[in-house]
């Protein structure tokens, strides 16, 4: 047993090393240093830590005493040197050149691109199937029937004499529009019928700014018992909302179609002057003639005759259908100032879009 | 078209400024807009009254007037011998000009300051009296524009007409559309009547008959007599050349201008040129020709109607008049036809002849038979009041079958539901007794008789259209469909091409989305000819280049190459998922999907790391094929060699699944490089994308992994050079039995310390039990099953070791 007096000296001595311990940490001015300074009061041999080893021989109400303050000590001088750690560290860090040069490019393998035609058909089917709609593709060489008769445009009709309509050698021709797949699928299919027709169209149109004789299509059909107007309208309108954002304006304004009625053409705001809220400095919106719309797609109610020649009952079903260009879409979207862009295939425009 | 809107207004009341009226057309469904005012006859010169006259101090034939215009005052100098108090004038203002080109400056006469001029008649062009003044009416509203006073301003408007509203190609037509839009009524014109002008009474001058009815319902014709062809007068002029006709004599523009303001075309012959003095309207003979207006020789055939004398053709019924009959500047006497002829029978010949005419587009759409004798009484009265001459006799009208109203039976209710419900039975009467429908209620349902000029009108959704248009289709409400179930039909050969692409994009290809119609002699380079394929050809391509439907994507993916590589790319790197189309000899088209690829430049992207870039080669594009077949689970397919003509034969193969091709990959033939016009190495692929879809495995099963350790080993072998490494490969694999996971080929060599004539080929495999760990005993004994099997094949072993890796 140790006198009583120890108490107070090894209360004053866990003091007095705290005190040392501390100078030297703080004086430390390298990394080797300061490891020294740890090792002399903190290592396993240190002065701090033999003491903590001795309080066990202590008595009872010194061992409280003392133990108490050596390992309050130890957690002071542990922070410490962490503290002093990072600010040698740091320092040193501000005071060396830095090694690598974090500005060089990074390297990897090659990363591909998609053509925004696909991503935009992706985003309209993705848009459609989310509101339960499925999806129809068919052939691209088209039979007369189904890209003229079934839709309601006989042999001499004038839709069918614009002379924009490619032959195939042998009688067919290349579909004018997706439409004939709508016929497919009805002549397949009873209602109801709730489709997206995306594909390829060809019309014999001189290329020009907005005319490319091949070019792309979104149709869609919504055939069952009560489909009216008003669900065309929803549906239209929701979808121009979401592709286009949704502080777009929409209307309908009739139109004339041979395979609907009543037919519709669909505008929305033009995307360029706000829909003439916000007056360019020429003068006049060049997008949109400054008519304040831009015309996106034509809709219409399924015309019966289109029903009997399907063989659906027009007495009991009724339908909605539209047809969008994706070209258009993405034209207008995007910014893309000629049709002629997206079948040329140029790096510098498919990398634009990647 | 291009109409005026104080035209239209002449024929309808409304109360909408120009643009206002253009966006009602529009949605209406004649997408319409404004394109502004004509350009003024009279600029800076208005209407105004003479306040004060007093003698100029200074000379004694001028005078000072004040004058004033609405709220403005001027002080004109003037020497005219009329001018007098409270007289209403045309003053030219300080910047006028005026017809002749005088500019009208601020000036002094004799010290007296003069702000504008007076103008005579003879200065404003309307009269030839250049001594006094021109003095406007006493009810003149002073303040206005010259233009404006005499009807001259006018405010164009550009509008759409669908081909199936063939009664709105006028103004007439449009102001009906109107009229029912205001609840107002369309007002047909007062016939102009030229003062003393009266009937003359004379027998009849000639004989009208039509042999076929049905081709020629109603014919009227009229005999003017003394008139005199000249120039139309300035209002007249303006309005035909606003609707886009060029002002050609008083005569013309006044049938012109009738075809214009009622869609009724007007055909005047020179009836002092006429052979016979009768009309009869019949089909073309055989072999019978006529020089029409154009000055072309038409050749005719039964199948064109024709306007003769009794004996010779005169004109193409409602398509174009004949030369010899044409009215020149010295006819005097006309004969006026206002027709209603078969729409089919004009649609028929103008088609036959190649030949269309303002007429003939309104005759075949079909006009309204009910019009045909108004707008002749109407033309015939504005013939006579700007070319002067008299009527002589009584307007004939053949009109042997009056036309009957078309019934047509609608349901209401259908119409409501289809409408969802908006619109009531009562509204819908009233909306179409607006547009001039008749509404009758009957047993199977409303009757509802259709105006003789709405050609476009035959079951009840046109009805339908009709009322969804008044009721406004901005008014509908937006709803969402109600869902129901629906079967599915191509979602997942969709997804699957979507799953290509995704996986190329992935393996650092950019996509590209190419033209199908391609230049023959480039599409034949992509077909064998011991297949007997053919290219699909265009009966009517628009040009040589875009004449065939691609046989195969590579076709414009190399298009795509060589552009780029002209503009300067380096590397290219592109694929399509696309269509291609054959046919075999005589047979229908066929058309499939493929996934294509061209590799073209650097193996990887240009980094600061490696200054040596080494180029594509087949492996490459190989290895996207084989990454994608892995990405898809395509899991066993075969490689064999390339024996067509589109890739190099050497450095190409095909890839094979189930005894089936899948496809091709390899260099492009150096021939069909020299045909794009590409002078590097281009690599490529192309995989039938329908019979990759079969092969792909559906749905994946997933495999526990293996909870032992894995035990590795690696083999170099040395083999005949000429044996694909493949069946190498296939050796081991049978020979290593259930425990081989991994078999990866790490080394080809030739050369030193091996024999001529032979290669080494050195695997590492990995060897690992489901169910139990492996010992080394077990492994060495499969090792050397394989060192047996191997060398059985003749195939040596250099030596086997536990794996490095």
């Amino acid at each position: 047993m140790r006198p009583p007096g120890d108490k107070v000296d090894t209360e004053k001595s866990v003091r007095e090393l705290r005190e040392s311990a501390a100078r030297e940490i703080e004086s430390a001015s390298t990394a080797r240093e300061l490891e020294e300074a740890r090792v002399k009061y903190l290592g396993r041999k240190g002065l701090l830590t033999s003491i903590l080893r001795g309080i066990a021989n202590l008595g009872e109400a010194e061992r409280a005493v003392v133990g108490k303050a050596a390992n309050r000590a130890k957690e002071e001088l542990t922070s410490l040197i962490a503290g002093k750690r990072e600010s040698l560290e740091q320092g040193l860090r501000d005071a060396s050149p830095r090694q690598l040069d974090v500005t060089l490019p990074g390297t990897g393998d090659w990363v591909g691109s998609r053509h925004i035609l696909s991503r935009v058909a992706r985003e309209l089917r993705e848009m459609f199937v989310a509101m339960g709609f499925s999806v129809a593709t068919g052939p691209d060489v088209e039979d007369a029937y189904h890209n003229f008769e079934a839709l309601n445009i006989p042999e001499g009709h004038p839709a069918r004499e614009q002379g924009d309509t490619f032959f195939v050698k042998g009688g067919l021709l290349l579909r004018t529009h997706t439409s004939p797949v709508q016929i497919r699928v009805m002549e397949e299919t009873p209602p109801p019928i709730r489709m997206i027709f995306p594909g390829r169209v060809y019309r014999n149109d001189a290329p020009d700014p907005t005319h490319s004789p091949e070019f792309h299509q979104l149709e869609c059909l919504y055939v069952d018992r009560g489909v009216t107007f008003q669900d065309l309208k929803g549906t239209l309108a929701h979808f121009a909302r979401r592709f286009f954002g949704s502080r777009i304006g929409v209307r309908f304004r009739p139109f004339y179609f041979p395979f609907t009625e009543p037919s519709a053409e669909v505008d929305i705001t033009c995307i360029a002057c706000s829909g003439g809220r916000e007056k360019p400095a020429s003068g006049t919106c060049r997008m949109c003639g400054g008519t304040g719309w831009l015309e996106i797609l034509g809709a219409g109610m399924v015309h019966p005759a289109v029903f009997r020649h399907v063989g659906y009952d027009p007495e009991q079903f009724t339908g909605y259908a539209f047809g969008a260009g994706i070209e258009r879409l993405a034209m207008l979207k995007y910014g893309i100032t000629d049709i002629r862009f997206f079948l040329e295939n140029d790096l510098r425009f498919l990398e634009q879009f990647a | 078209m291009r109409i005026g809107y104080n035209w239209l207004r002449e024929f309808v009341e409304f109360d909408m400024t120009p643009e206002e009226l253009a966006e009602s057309f529009t949605m209406l469904g004649f997408p319409a807009s404004c394109v502004g005012p004509v350009e003024p006859e009279y600029p800076g010169v208005l209407t105004g009254v003479v306040e004060k006259v007093v003698k100029h101090p200074k000379a004694d034939k001028l005078v000072l007037c004040d004058v004033s215009s609405a709220e403005r005052r001027f002080k004109i100098v003037c020497g005219a011998p009329n001018v007098r108090d409270g007289m209403k004038v045309a003053v030219a203002t300080v910047g006028a000009v005026l017809p002749g080109g005088l500019k009208i400056k601020k000036t002094s006469i004799r010290g007296e300051p003069s702000e504008g001029m007076l103008c005579s008649g003879a200065e404003l062009g309307l009269s030839d009296d250049a001594a006094g003044i021109l003095e406007l009416p006493e009810r003149t509203v002073s303040g206005v524009t010259l233009d404006e006073h005499m009807g001259a301003a006018e405010t164009v408007l550009e509008l759409e007409v669908s081909h199936n509203r063939s009664d709105c190609l006028s103004v007439y037509g449009l102001a009906r559309e109107v009229a029912a839009l205001a609840g107002g009524t369309v007002k047909f014109p007062d016939v102009p009547t030229a003062g003393a002008n009266g009937t003359a009474q004379r027998g009849q001058d000639f004989e009208v008959d039509i042999e076929e009815a049905s081709d020629c319902p109603r014919y009227c014709g009229q005999l003017l007599r003394g008139v005199k062809v000249g120039v139309s007068p300035h209002w007249l002029r303006r309005r035909v050349e606003i609707f886009g006709f060029r002002a050609l004599n008083n005569v013309v523009d006044s049938t012109n201008y009738c075809l214009a303001c009622f869609g009724q075309p007007i055909h005047a012959f020179d009836y002092d040129r006429m052979r016979q003095k009768s009309v009869l309207v019949r089909r073309a003979r055989q072999g019978e020709s006529l020089v029409t207006l154009d000055g072309t020789e038409r050749r005719l055939n039964p199948e064109v109607l024709l306007i003769t004398d009794g004996e010779l053709p005169i004109a193409l019924a409602g398509i174009m008049g004949g030369e010899e009959t044409e009215v020149v500047e010295s006819s005097q006497n006309l004969l006026l036809e206002s027709a209603h002829f078969s729409p089919p029978v004009v649609k028929r010949g103008s088609k036959v002849l190649g030949l269309e005419s303002e007429a003939s587009l309104r005759f075949s759409r079909g006009t309204d038979p009910e019009m045909a004798g108004r707008c002749l009484e109407y033309v015939a009265g504005l013939i006579t009041s700007v070319a002067g001459g008299n009527r002589s006799g009584k307007l004939i009208d053949r009109y042997p079958e009056r036309a009957t109203a078309r019934k047509l039976v609608v349901n209401p209710r259908r119409i409501s539901v289809v409408l969802g419900g908006a619109v009531t039975d009562s509204f819908m009467q009233q909306s179409l007794a607006r547009l001039g429908f008749g509404w009758k209620t009957g047993k199977k349902g409303v009757e509802i008789s259709v105006p003789s000029f709405r050609y476009d009108m035959s079951e009840e959704v046109d009805v339908v259209e009709e009322v969804a248009r008044s009721y406004g289709y901005d008014r509908f409400e937006e709803r969402a469909a109600n869902l129901s179930w629906v079967v599915g039909a191509d979602e997942e050969q969709e997804l699957f091409l979507e799953e290509c692409r995704s996986w190329l994009v992935s393996l650092g290809l950019n996509e590209a989305v190419t033209k199908v119609l391609v230049d023959p002699g480039k599409a034949e380079q992509f077909l064998e000819p011991v297949s007997g394929e053919e290219p699909v050809r265009l009966a009517n391509p628009a040009s040589l280049a875009e004449a065939v439907l691609r046989p195969s994507a590579l076709c414009s993916l190399l298009e795509a190459v060589s552009v780029n590589l002209r503009r300067g790319a380096e590397d290219v790197r592109l694929f399509e998922v696309g269509k291609v189309f054959r046919r075999d000899s005589g047979a229908a088209a066929r058309e499939h999907y493929v996934v294509a690829g061209v590799l073209c430049g650097r193996k990887g992207p240009p980094s600061w790391r490696g200054r040596e870039l080494p180029e594509c080669d087949v492996f490459d594009t190989k290895g996207i094929v084989e990454g994608l077949l892995r990405k898809l689970k395509v899991d066993s397919h075969e490689v064999l060699c390339y024996d067509g003509r589109v890739l190099e034969r050497e450095l190409a193969g095909y890839i094979c699944y189930d005894d089936k091709r899948l496809g091709v990959f390899g260099a492009v033939s150096r021939r069909l490089l020299r045909t794009f016009e590409v002078e590097r190495d281009v690599f490529a692929f192309e995989l039938n994308a329908d019979e990759l879809r079969k092969a792909s495995c559906e749905r994946v099963r997933f495999a526990e992994p293996s909870r032992f350790p894995a035990a590795k080993r690696d083999i170099a072998v040395v083999s005949d050079a000429a044996l694909p490494q493949s069946e190498v490969a296939e050796l081991i694999r049978g020979l290593a039995g259930e425990h081989l996971q991994r078999l990866e080929l790490f080394d080809v060599y030739t050369g030193e310390a091996i024999a001529e004539g032979k290669k080494s080929l050195a695997y590492s495999l990995s060897f690992q039990s489901t169910r139990r760990t492996l010992s080394d005993t077990d492994v060495e004994r499969i090792m050397q099953r394989i060192v047996q099997g191997l060398e059985a094949r003749g195939i040596g072993v250099r030596g086997s070791s536990a794996s490095a890796n």
